[in-house]
């Protein structure tokens, strides 16, 4: 009885005692390399760690950790000295160069990869395009039938983000922008709240009334909603950010997809090589092909 | 409590073995003292994390006060595109003219909670009833047990189950105005409540005396009249105890919400309508909040006012207990 119970025992604490001793072995074989920490945006941290690993995989001497957090406290953690690389969905604000340059920090700025902002509804729904005011009235709540639009006669139903969001943000400047008085138009108070995109693909799916926005990456290659074109104002013919399950990288580019916007990526100036080396690889025709496995928008070539 | 367990005088009364018994009171005395101290001490240590949470809430609750008003958690005001200006019942927190009504929130919250407790009680006093009075002692030695498991479901588990699988089947039966809405989540809800009020319900039933029982039988009465007319009244302060506990439950639940209610801060009444309740506030938007904001110090003023609804419905069922124990010991 006794034996019985000890040996599984016996057995724990052996493994447990080599775990630690393997550990601890591969803790001081990575003392050695350079390490580099990447923190910020959370649309951009599946990109990057994919970044983080083939970069990985080719200079094994390199370590590189990604966390998220969103673009605003990346940007806080480079001006705090707690990250090597920022990566933001978005420029710096006007604050946070005020703060580096109180502090003295000196920033270098990466313009990595594109996205695009896509208006996706239920595959049933009848419309197929939008101009950009109707969809700042529908995220406004102006426009509340799909009736008002060509469609069903069926109440809209609304999906967004939650308000930390850098998606709920650019979408709300550039998209639901200003009204005639110049105060910032809001999401309208119906807008129901979903924690991150992939939730709102799944959302929309399933809600023949449903509409929501949410980074082209995620939606182009489903099948189960369905991708809207865009026209910048009534007379402009729509367009397509993905079509046929691709992204439209061409309509990026010009900009005649009207919702899209770069994507960014910050390191201090202080001229370390390890960094240096991994952000020239994220612009390199190898780095940008990685973009493109993500199904986010690479650069322009000639860049 | 001054009585000692150990009963002092038979020992000092017998003198041929006074010696030899006050050495093992003495010991027995050092042991109990240890044992109650250590006891106490873990009570006192419940209690004293109770208020340190307590005054860490309210201080940091009542930071929000420093650049919001009393009147802008009620009401705020928007001015429209025609100039005019509208008082609103919004939640808008991030917004440059920040809105911090918690009107939407207080009512999504009881808009969720209430229809919940309502389902609720119907099938869990039932069911309570039926573990007490009705089931056989072979069915209720399975039955317990399994709604005690039920109740030891993740309620993440449960959230994913309505949103999944309930929203697409109360959308295909009843056509709501939202996929996700108040109903959903209630539904949802009652998964987490039968189960404690069930249980409770069953506890207060089987306090009562069988003496009662008897009697009833005794007059003629049958089963139905017996527990309609003579076990419910006499059990009613504690069948309402465990409501009561069912709703404080309800009412701090958040995952089932924030998952299925779809979180649209709507002020309205309508149960088909998307919700948005104060726990799934906090939850959604805590976590990248920037510290030390009037937003940061509104999602704890929000944690404020839910600690203190809890804090009393939890304080009236504990009240109502209490007396229904003193009314029943016959």
């Amino acid at each position: 009885m006794k034996n019985r119970f000890l040996r599984p025992l016996y057995f724990a604490v052996v493994v447990l005692t080599f775990s630690v001793v393997f550990t601890a072995c591969k803790k001081k074989q990575e003392a050695d390399k350079a390490v580099i920490s990447v923190k910020g945006s959370d649309t951009m941290v599946n990109l990057a760690q994919k970044w983080a690993e083939e970069y990985m995989k080719a200079n094994p001497g390199v370590s590189i950790q990604v966390t998220g957090g969103g673009s605003g406290t990346g940007i806080a953690a480079l001006l705090n000295g707690t990250t090597d690389v920022a990566t933001s969905s978005r420029e710096l604000k006007e604050k946070e160069i005020k703060l580096a340059k109180e502090k003295n920090v000196g920033y270098e700025t990466h313009k990595v990869a594109l996205d695009g902002i896509a208006v996706v509804v239920h595959p049933s729904c009848k419309i197929d395009s939008l101009t950009l005011e109707q969809v700042r009235d529908i995220f406004s709540g102006k426009i509340k039938d799909f009736a008002a639009l060509g469609g069903d006669k069926t109440e809209i139903s609304l999906y967004g983000r939650e308000n930390s969001s850098g998606t709920y943000e650019f979408f709300k400047e550039h998209v639901l922008g200003k009204d005639t008085k110049g105060n910032p138009v809001e999401y309208a108070s119906s807008t129901q709240v979903l924690q991150g995109t992939a939730a709102l693909a799944e959302a929309v799916a399933k809600d023949p009334k449903g509409i929501a926005y949410g980074g082209v990456g995620y939606f182009a290659h489903r099948s189960d909603v369905k991708i809207l074109k865009i026209k910048k104002d009534a007379k402009t013919p729509g367009v397509w950010p993905a079509h046929d399950g691709k992204v439209i990288y061409e309509n990026i580019w010009e900009g005649s997809y009207s919702i899209s916007r770069g994507l960014f990526m910050f390191n201090l100036a202080k001229g370390n090589k390890a960094v240096d080396d991994f952000m020239k690889y994220i612009e390199s025709p190898e780095g940008q092909e990685v973009v493109k496995q993500m199904e986010y928008i690479p650069l322009p070539a000639s860049k | 409590m001054t009585e000692n367990i150990l009963p002092r005088h038979q020992f000092e009364v017998s003198p041929e073995n006074s010696h030899y018994s006050k050495k093992i009171v003495r010991s027995a005395r050092i042991k109990e003292t240890l044992i109650k101290s250590y006891f106490a001490a873990a009570g006192t240590a419940a209690l004293i994390f109770i208020i340190l949470i307590f005054i860490f809430l309210f201080k940091e609750g009542i930071n929000a006060f420093n650049n919001i008003g009393l009147s802008d958690f009620i009401y705020g005001t928007r001015t429209m595109e025609d100039g005019t200006v509208k008082t609103v019942y919004e939640w808008y927190p991030t917004s440059e003219n920040a809105r911090y009504s918690l009107l939407p929130l207080l009512l999504g919250t009881l808009l969720t909670a209430i229809p919940a407790t309502l389902i609720s009680t119907v099938l869990g006093v039932a069911a309570g009833i039926y573990l007490s009075e009705i089931a056989h002692p072979k069915a209720k030695e399975f039955l317990k047990p399994v709604l005690e498991l039920f109740a030891a479901i993740p309620t993440v588990v449960l959230g994913f189950i309505m949103l999944v699988i309930g929203a697409t089947f109360f959308q295909d039966l009843l056509h709501p105005a939202n996929r996700l809405n108040a109903f959903v989540a209630s539904v949802g809800l009652t998964l987490v409540i039968i189960p404690v009020i069930a249980s409770l319900t069953e506890d207060a039933l089987r306090s009562i005396p069988m003496d009662l029982r008897n009697a009833a039988y005794g007059l003629g009465a049958t089963k139905w009249q017996t527990i309609s007319k003579v076990i419910l009244p006499a059990a009613f302060s504690g069948v309402s105890a465990s409501i009561i506990l069912g709703f404080g439950r309800a009412i701090g639940e958040t995952m089932i919400v924030l998952m299925a209610s779809g979180n649209a801060a709507n002020f309205t009444m309508e149960i088909f309508r998307s919700a948005r309740t104060m726990t799934a506030t906090i939850a959604a938007e805590m976590g990248e909040v920037s510290q030390g904001s009037d937003h940061y110090y509104a999602l704890f003023f929000i944690g404020v006012v839910l600690f203190v609804i809890t804090f009393f419905l939890n304080l009236i069922a504990e009240m109502i207990i209490s007396k229904m124990r003193k009314k029943n010991t016959f």
